[in-house]
């Protein structure tokens, strides 16, 4: 993990309506590292993701990525300057081979490879994330464990700088968790930058360089994961929930 | 021996050679026997039709956008042949490409705005973009005092020679085809298969959707436009109501989802069918009304029990085998 | 005086535009379907009046007791035979589906009845009266007061019984519904059935201002899609508003130019409402209130 800031958000705010969902919160993310976000429900946590996705736009506030201003480019957009997103409800291309699906973020992402050499990427992709043997099969008839490797095999074709990951671990079994860190251990290796909201505690809590903390919207804390653990504020935010810090 | 039909189907150039062949044999027709008129015109209807469905099947059957207007640029493309044929004496196939691509641009004028729209509320758009042109084309010329489209009266074109036509239809056909084969082998074709499935996913995943959709409706409209061309220069008479009407953006959208939408060959199959029930139907029972209440009754039974049309039925019967016929998108299809 | 009398004119075709229009919203506010065959079940409620009154003599308006019930009927029986059926795919398919009714809705009339225009006459079908020196058709005032009965009938109906407010949540949120223990299913049905004796009822109305065929209702289908949009698709009272603007639009553009654009005001606002305002007026109107 180096100092060097990527992904920054300066009094980033959200309205819908009367509903404030992020209520000016101020973020720096280093290049390589592993940043949690966590929160109670209705924190505002998948908001301000989709503020960093490009499906959201700000309603107030800068989002900088590698120092450029980037609040409001839709998705595509924000995808081809080097940011990919998993979603939350897990959405593959149903009709489609688990192959072809990576080859739609192989073909449009920033890899710029096409033909032969796109396939020989997605097989790379697919071993990567290990969907080899599931090549074949429609995005309709995976497990939930597959499709969420396939959210992340689709957009780690892309070749992104930055990888949102929108609980990527949620539903999944002790194994399937325990393989899913290990791949997102894997991603980071190669260089990739990760956001993640989680609320699946072991999986955040043993990822994570630091994890910011929200609720009501607002930043409450911000640190490395022993800290916010011991965090009074956090836990105050979580009471009535038993947080898991292993 | 099924599955080396599938290996076959997978490849493109399979399907395109398939449709050469094709090519070949329908224009052999006049040259073979050149008193068969009544073949030649059940012929250049079924190439029609299959040009009209192919064409609609890019933006509605691959990129998943419905359109009830299709009409509007048949029409483009029939006037502006008939206007330029009629004004300034040009030869009507020479204007071909200048219709094709007239349509096509007002393809993108009224596409930009509404392809942003999503499933049901696009198709609701298309209606009213279908009739407001059609309104359009009809008061033109009282609106602006000229005389361009002639209005309700019609426009009255000279006699050119039929096979002409034809010849030009079946290149038009193959050409249709062979677009429609190439752009679902390829990247475009990936990426409006995608945004048919999940057009945010596609976003997020770097598909520019506006982009691709707009491209698709201009590519849909451009073969449409040229349809359009081809039919003024066999008709040699174009009347704005019928070629702006809703009725034949009916049968456009009818023709691919009842053959088998999202395929390459539904819409030849829902064009067959459609010149079959027209002409057989028609002559046997006298009524028009008929053809449409077995569209009506079709359309209903497919959209509930075979998505896939026709198509999907032969794959059902073992015909073509199943893997051949995938939905959207799927590896080997028909 | 000119003015008064376009306004007038603007408010009772208003009136018919809206009587038109509830039933198509109801449908899409509470099952978020766009019923194509709408324009079908106009077309019947107005062959059924015109047959009632063919052989009976029974007044339109009489007649609505008679059609009301049977569309219903009707609309129960379409949305449980065939549109559940493909409830949970993507809309686009129930709007084929329905298509595809609308399509065999028609041609079995024209197959029936034939192609000519047919018209319902009754003894007060010329006679006007003297509004404060406006002067007025009775049919059309027939009609529109007709289209207040039901608004109101139907606002009361959807706030007060308890049926009402089942059809209003479930537009609202299903999964809630289902969870407090109201038959989802059940109520679908009923507010399709609802939608479709409305669709009706308007068809037997019209009677009395048109002469149709069985192609009516496609070109008041358009303009209904127009005022739902604008409207806002879940208001009722955004119906009646948004009737009254179009019919207004439209008067002033037959007075200003072509009486043959008229329909194309209609299309041109649909395409450009749908573009720019997806929520109608409705939604535009609660921007304000809260920013």
């Amino acid at each position: 993990m180096s100092d060097e800031i990527i992904l920054s958000g300066a009094g980033v705010s959200k309205r819908f309506g009367g509903l404030v969902a992020v209520n000016s919160v101020d973020f720096d993310i280093r290049r390589g590292e592993i940043f949690g976000l966590i929160g109670p429900n209705g924190a505002g946590k998948t908001t301000l993701f989709r503020l960093l996705s490009g499906v959201y736009r700000p309603t107030a506030g800068l989002i900088r990525l590698h120092g450029r201003e980037v609040g409001g480019l839709p998705a595509h957009k924000m995808n081809a300057l080097g940011v990919a997103t998993t979603h939350q409800i897990v959405r593959p291309f149903a009709d489609m081979t688990v192959r072809k699906n990576v080859l739609v973020g192989v073909e449009y992402g920033r890899s710029g490879l096409r033909g032969a050499a796109a396939r020989a990427e997605t097989d790379r992709v697919l071993e990567l994330m290990q969907l080899e043997p599931h090549a074949e099969t429609l995005g309709r008839s995976l497990t939930l464990a597959r499709r969420k490797r396939l959210e992340v095999a689709r957009a780690m074709a892309t070749r992104p700088d930055v990888l949102l990951l929108d609980e990527v671990a949620a539903g999944l079994n002790p194994t399937e968790g325990a393989r899913m860190i290990e791949l997102i251990r894997k991603v980071r290796d190669s260089g990739v930058t990760i956001v993640m909201v989680e609320h699946v505690m072991k999986a955040i809590m043993s990822l994570s360089d630091r994890i910011m903390v929200m609720d009501l919207g607002r930043r409450i804390a911000l640190g490395p994961p022993a800290q916010i653990a011991d965090d009074p504020i956090v836990i105050k935010a979580y009471l009535g929930e038993r947080a898991v810090a292993s | 021996m099924s599955a080396r039909l599938a290996q076959l189907a997978r490849s493109s150039w399979i399907h395109l050679a398939a449709v050469v062949i094709i090519g070949l044999v329908v224009a052999a027709v006049p040259i073979i026997d050149a008193r068969s008129f009544n073949l030649q015109r059940v012929a250049f209807f079924v190439l029609w039709y299959a040009i009209l469905a192919g064409a609609w099947n890019i933006i509605g059957g691959y990129a998943g956008q419905i359109s009830f207007g299709h009409s509007a640029f048949l029409g483009m493309g029939a006037y502006t042949t008939g206007i330029l044929w009629y004004t300034f004496h040009f030869d009507p196939l020479l204007t071909l490409p200048v219709a094709a691509l007239i349509a096509a641009l007002y393809s993108i004028l009224v596409g930009a705005p509404t392809l942003r729209l999503r499933g049901p509320y696009f198709a609701i758009a298309t209606i009213g973009v279908g009739e407001a042109t059609r309104l359009i084309a009809v008061n033109v010329d009282d609106i602006l005092g000229i005389k361009l489209t002639h209005g309700v009266t019609g426009l009255p074109l000279p006699s050119y020679d039929a096979e002409t036509v034809y010849f030009a239809t079946v290149v038009v056909f193959v050409i249709a085809m062979a677009v429609t084969i190439w752009i679902r082998a390829g990247r475009f074709g990936l990426g409006l298969f995608a945004i048919n499935m999940d057009r945010d996913a596609a976003e997020t995943a770097g598909v520019p959707t506006a982009r691709l959709q707009v491209i698709a409706l201009a590519v849909s409209a451009f073969l449409c436009g040229a349809a359009g061309s081809l039919y003024a220069a066999r008709q040699q008479y174009l009347d704005p109501s019928t070629m702006f009407s809703f009725n034949i953006s009916i049968a456009i959208v009818l023709m691919p989802v009842v053959g088998g939408i999202g395929t390459i060959w539904g819409p030849v199959f829902g064009a067959i069918l459609y010149s079959a029930v027209q002409d057989q139907i028609t002559s046997l029972v006298r009524n028009p009304f008929v053809p449409t209440l077995i569209y009506g009754v079709l359309l209903v039974v497919i959209v509930m029990f075979e998505p896939l049309g026709i198509g999907g039925l032969l794959s059902r019967l073992g015909v073509v085998g199943r893997k051949l016929v995938m939905p959207r998108g799927g590896d080997a299809d028909v | 005086m000119r003015l008064i009398e376009a306004l007038v004119s603007a408010l009772l075709v208003a009136g018919l535009y809206a009587s038109s229009s509830y039933g198509l919203a109801l449908i899409y506010g509470v099952m978020k379907i766009i019923n194509l065959a709408n324009a079908g079940t106009m077309m019947l409620g107005a062959f059924m009046t015109w047959v009632l009154w063919q052989w009976i003599g029974i007044d339109p308006v009489i007649s609505v007791i008679l059609v009301a019930p049977t569309c219903f009927v009707l609309g129960a029986l379409i949305e449980i035979l065939l549109v559940r059926r493909v409830s949970g795919q993507a809309p686009i398919v129930s709007l084929l589906l329905l298509f595809g009714v609308w399509l065999v809705m028609e041609s079995a009339a024209y197959l029936i009845f034939g192609g000519e225009t047919r018209g319902v006459v009754p003894a007060y079908s010329q006679a006007t009266l003297d509004v404060g020196g406006v002067i007025v058709p009775v049919t059309r005032l027939v009609v529109f007061l007709a289209s207040i009965v039901i608004l109101v009938g139907l606002e009361l109906f959807l706030r007060r019984s308890f049926l009402g407010r089942a059809i209003r949540a479930l537009a609202q949120d299903r999964e809630a519904c289902a969870l407090a223990g109201i038959d989802t299913r059940r109520v679908g049905t009923l507010a399709f059935g609802l939608g479709t004796a409305l669709a009706g009822t308007a068809g037997a109305l019209l009677t009395l201002v048109f002469s149709f065929d069985p192609d009516f209702g496609r070109v008041l289908q358009l303009k209904s899609f127009t005022i739902i949009v604008l409207g806002g698709l879940e208001s009722i009272p955004g119906v009646a508003f948004a009737s009254f603007l179009l019919a207004l639009a439209e008067n002033l553009t037959v007075t200003l130019s072509k009486p043959a654009l008229e329909n194309l005001v209609s299309f041109v606002v649909l395409v450009v409402v749908l573009v720019v305002m997806p929520g109608g007026l409705a939604a535009l109107l609660r921007r304000r209130r809260l920013a």
